[in-house]
């Protein structure tokens, strides 16, 4: 996957227009319907979401352990989910600790948790983040201004199948008494993807 | 190895439109020295069954 971005979703764009327009030819397609399930899946996403999902797993220990253990189940005692699109994706929630800093990518393409999280940052998509967060993250992090230090081990996960991840940040020092509402303002999407630490 | 994510189907087959069975996807979890020989970090990736080798 080289070479110039620009001109390939140009053509991807414009086929899958033609795709569509056929579809709607021959009446296989309603353009509302798709228009209404497209919205729908949009509005719910984004980062915001994250951020409501954190607030809550730091105030609520019971929470925090069944996002972890499995975040699809868990999402929608608080009114959220990764459903929306054709198929709910399976969502891993990774928990940054004292001693690890969780950082997400998929690097062969830039698959995300677009249904919780809305779209993902410009940055993610590039060849140069996916193919070198992997391959050194502690310079990479660096270079989002996040010096990570060195007693802290990085963790990469890649989203190389039909899971989606989110990073659960630490909850910053100096919060016991925010409120939940104040605690998800903290969190940034940055924060969820692990380049940041909140 | 981390964990089971559940079985899906080969997305390699399905994307080319052939039969895809569901399969276990498993979470592998890397030394970044075993993958590149150098780096202190852990890499963790999605693999299906059908990508891994029994040893021994």
């Amino acid at each position: 996957m080289s070479g110039d971005h620009h001109s390939g979703d140009a053509a991807l764009a414009a086929r899958t227009r033609h795709v569509e327009a056929l579809l709607e030819q021959r009446g296989l397609i309603d353009p509302l319907e798709l228009d209404r399930a497209l919205t729908a899946f949009l509005s719910q996403g984004s980062p915001a979401s994250g951020a409501r999902a954190v607030a809550r797993a730091w105030v609520d220990d019971g929470f925090r352990a069944r996002l972890l253990a499995d975040a699809n189940a868990a999402l929608p005692e608080i009114g959220l989910s990764m459903g929306g699109g054709l198929q709910e994706q399976r969502l891993k929630v990774v928990a940054n600790t004292a001693g690890e800093q969780h950082v997400l990518v998929c690097t062969l393409c830039s698959c995300y948790p677009i249904a919780l999280l809305g779209p993902s940052p410009t940055w993610y998509k590039s060849e140069g983040y996916r193919s070198r967060v992997v391959r050194d993250p502690r310079c990479v992090l660096s270079e989002f201004g996040y010096d990570v230090p060195a007693d802290v081990a990085i963790t990469v996960w890649d989203a190389s199948a039909e899971s989606r991840y989110m990073v659960l940040p630490r909850r910053p020092d100096g919060t016991d008494d925010a409120t939940e509402d104040e605690l998800a303002t903290l969190v940034t999407r940055s924060g969820l993807i692990g380049v940041a630490p909140v | 190895m981390l964990e089971s994510e559940g079985a899906h189907p080969l997305a390699d087959d399905r994307a080319r439109g052939l039969p895809a069975a569901p399969q276990t996807v498993y979470a592998v979890r890397f030394a970044a020295r075993e993958l590149f020989g150098d780096g202190d970090h852990a890499i963790t990736l999605d693999l299906w069954e059908s990508y891994l080798e029994e040893v021994g």
